[in-house]
């Protein structure tokens, strides 16, 4: 437990060096990129035979679909597009 | 020894009118005598001369107890009888490999979408699932039986419940992998739909999916196939080995497992009992002919053997030569 | 101490498991002692998860699937059904979305993943694991008695609970990590405060469910795990090996109960030689089991005269089980 939470604060940590001198909105916008990465990789991995990613997800996982019902269409576009022009510079 | 169950097709005859029957299992309730018959039967076999595996898909093996010697490392030659091998399946290995294959295939797919959040940490949750351990058990199972380096391979079973989803698996393993399939093909189309460049491209995946398709698609086959797999049922001449039976015949019927019979254990040998039995014994008697006849309703024509209840547990070579010229009276 | 002593004097320990071997007598065992107590004014659940139904079977009435059924005063018995069990919680996950997004029909490609899930591998054991947890949390009866699938099964389900234990933390890890960037995020923009987490709630009552049944099932206070043995070399080795087991598991090992004792008065009389020799292999065994488990020993219950089902025959088993046997010192 103490180990994790030390991870998570070392996980804080790196990402205030990266931020380190950024400009408060940019800041602002990477936290919630970052955030959004994370919650791709949460359905991922619980949810991921919705893409056909063999997985297979424990029984309990069925309890987290309603929480990201609204989400699911748009993470499904969202892992299978390609990466444009945009993206890169983005 | 009680006669009025008929056997028409014994044991010996059922395997000689089935020539082409490599893969033999043998199920029960626990307890019930099903590490004994298929031992016996294995012993059997090999004394015919065919080249036999004994394996077990009991997470708690006793072959090695059975036999006298440690067969848990591998096939392992049983001692002093030709043509006989006996093994006790290992999973830690197929758990090890389906785990790696998973991670890996999660890795390809957090690149492709392009998931830039550290996540070896996370991809391992993906691979804690309670199954592992019984699909290894059958993948192993299924592993052995394509590699037919054996002319007849005789499968110890867990207790029922087990027995049931281990060889079910190849249904619901069907049935999950039809669906990734389809939500794989979905993907697809999707992907076409959005992608800009409407380059082909290669999908790891959907590779992996059809191969394991594929595999479980000729497990199923083998597993159906009424010239090649039987399954026998051991039971006992009481109320409650008989009501599981009868269930677990139900269910391999519905799965299309071929049976290929019951074996009727440990009944008391009147012959042998001689005159002066005491009352318990007379009443013990009166109790399995009661369901003798019970077993003579449910499963006319289908009583392959009926072995008596030896002064001894079954163990050992020798005992097992005395199981199974019972069995193979 | 007797089992009847440790009835009588540990009144807190109301979940009781009876555990062994396959065919050993462990659900005779639980619906003796079930009886027993619903006799003595206790009202008692007696259930069991094993798809087998041997408590249909035992008390020779169907109950599979139909929740607790009174058997007779104070005493219920519950079968779960699995499947059953699976379509209620794929129910329960379609109404709670329709209730939280006001939909009056969960939108398709939704609906399709939850009826897919039923073909899941692991669904069915899981499910089973779930019901369980239903079962014992609710806490209204005196006594829970669990009747137990054999060893390897029983080892199964507590492993279970270790690896949604595992999977849980690591999604719980994920989701905290993500609130963490909430936080920062809300913090930038000044925001009052984070949104509150859903998904972490409904994890936490996840985490709880999963061990709630491993926290009762291993609680010294309040769980009685008995094994049960009968006189056999084999069955001893493994019994062993099995508390060993357990043990790891932190199950808090109750005593043993010696199963299918042969009468011993059999052995003065005239009596054929086969019987002679079980007589005196058992004897042998006995002896064994006297040094090995010694006061460990909660009862000594004889082979009957036949098999045990229905309530009469219950009844003449409990009055050995807790009264003649209960004397083993
Ligand atoms: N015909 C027989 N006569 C005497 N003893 C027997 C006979 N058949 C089996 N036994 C003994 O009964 C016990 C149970 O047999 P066995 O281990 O083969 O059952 P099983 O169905 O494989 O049990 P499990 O469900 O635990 O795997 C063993 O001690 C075995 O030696
Ligand atoms: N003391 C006894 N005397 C006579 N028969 C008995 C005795 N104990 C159990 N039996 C019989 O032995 C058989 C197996 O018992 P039971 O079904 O209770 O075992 P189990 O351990 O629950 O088996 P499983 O592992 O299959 O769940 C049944 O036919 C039962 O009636
Ligand atoms: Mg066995
Ligand atoms: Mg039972």
């Amino acid at each position: 437990m103490t180990d994790e939470s030390k991870e998570r604060g070392g996980l804080m940590k790196v990402f205030k060096d990266v931020v380190y001198g950024m400009a408060s909105h940019e800041m602002t916008r990477h936290a919630v990129r970052t955030r959004a990465s994370m919650e791709h990789l949460f359905i991922l991995i619980t949810m991921g035979d919705l893409l056909g990613v063999p997985i297979l997800p424990p029984y309990y996982s069925l309890r987290l679909l309603p929480y990201v019902t609204p989400q699911i269409a748009g993470w499904k576009r969202r892992m299978l597009r390609e990466r444009d022009l945009t993206d890169v510079l983005g | 020894m009680t006669t009025d169950v008929r056997i028409d097709t014994s044991m010996a005859k059922y395997l000689a009118e089935h020539p082409g029957a490599h893969y033999l299992f043998f199920g029960g309730k626990g307890g019930v005598g099903k590490t004994a018959m298929a031992g016996a039967t294995a012993l059997w076999l090999a004394k015919q001369g065919k080249r036999t595996l004994l394996a077990s898909t009991n997470p708690v093996h006793s072959l090695s107890g059975l036999l006298g010697q440690d067969v848990s490392g591998g096939h392992t030659g049983v001692a002093g009888v030709a043509n006989l091998w006996a093994y006790e399946i290992d999973t830690r290995e197929t758990i090890e490999r389906s785990k790696n294959e998973i991670r890996e295939k999660i890795q390809w797919f957090l690149k492709f979408a392009d998931i830039s959040t550290k996540a070896d940490d996370f991809v391992e949750s993906a691979t804690m699932n309670p199954a592992f351990e019984e699909s290894a058990m059958f993948e192993n199972m299924v592993e052995m039986m394509l590699k037919k380096e054996y002319d007849v391979y005789v499968f110890d079973t867990a207790p029922t419940a087990n027995a049931r989803r281990l060889l079910g698996m190849s249904k619901v393993y069907s049935l999950w992998v039809d669906k990734m399939l389809r939500s794989r093909e979905e993907a697809r189309t999707l992907r076409e739909m959005l992608s800009f460049t409407k380059k082909k491209e290669a999908d790891p995946l959907l590779e992996y999916l059809l191969g394991f398709r594929e595999r479980m698609g000729q497990a199923r086959r083998l597993l159906t196939d009424a010239e090649k797999t039987a399954f026998f049922f051991v039971t006992l001449p009481e109320a409650l080995p008989i009501a599981v039976i009868t269930r677990f015949i139900g269910w391999f019927h519905e799965f299309g497992i071929p049976i290929g019979g019951v074996i009727v254990n440990m009944v008391l040998d009147r012959a042998a009992l001689g005159a002066d039995v005491p009352e318990f014994v007379l009443n013990r008697m009166q109790m399995q002919d009661d369901h003798m006849k019970t077993i003579r309703e449910k499963f006319d024509g289908r009583v392959r053997a009926i072995v008596p209840l030896f002064d001894e547990e079954v163990r050992g070579t020798a005992m097992l030569g005395r199981a199974a010229a019972a069995l193979f009276a | 101490m007797s089992l009847r002593e440790v009835f009588e004097s540990e009144p807190d320990r109301r979940y009781v498991m009876f555990g062994g071997k396959g065919g050993l007598g462990k659900t005779t065992l639980s619906a003796t002692s079930a009886f027993w107590l619903a006799s003595h004014g206790k009202r008692v659940l007696l259930f069991s998860v094993d798809p087998q139904a041997s408590l249909s079977d035992i008390f020779q009435r169907d109950i599979f699937g139909k929740g607790p059924v009174s058997i007779m005063e104070n005493l219920w018995a519950q079968e779960v059904d699995a499947d059953r069990r699976i379509r209620e919680y794929q129910e329960e996950i379609r109404k709670k979305i329709l209730d939280m997004y006001g939909f009056d029909k969960v939108p398709e490609e939704i609906d399709n993943y939850i009826a897919a899930a039923s073909a899941e591998p692991a669904m069915e054991e899981s499910a089973i694991f779930d019901a369980v947890v239903d079962i014992i949390v609710q806490g209204d009866y005196d006594y829970y008695i669990y009747d137990l699938v054999p060893l390897g099964h029983a080892l199964y389900y507590l492993s279970m609970a270790k690896v949604y234990d595992e999977w849980i933390n690591k999604i719980t890890k994920l989701r905290e990590d993500m609130r963490e960037y909430d936080k920062l995020a809300a913090t930038l923009r000044r925001e009052e405060k984070v949104q509150e987490d859903q998904i972490l709630g409904e994890l936490t009552y996840i985490k709880d469910r999963i061990n709630a049944s491993s926290r009762i099932l291993t609680d010294r206070k309040r769980t009685a795990f008995f094994f049960v043995v009968v006189p056999e070399e084999m069955i001893i080795l493994d019994t062993q090996k099995a508390a060993a087991l357990f043990a790891k598991f932190d199950v808090p090992i109750s005593g043993y109960i010696v199963n299918r004792v042969l009468p011993p008065d059999l052995g003065q009389g005239k009596i054929p030689p086969y019987l002679r020799n079980r007589i005196a292999m058992q004897q042998k065994y006995m002896e064994q089991i006297r040094v090995t488990f010694g006061d460990e020993i909660r009862s000594y219950v004889p082979e009957m005269e036949r098999d045990i089902t229905g309530l009469p025959m219950i009844e003449r088993l409990a009055q050995r089980l807790f009264v003649d046997g209960g004397g083993a010192r």
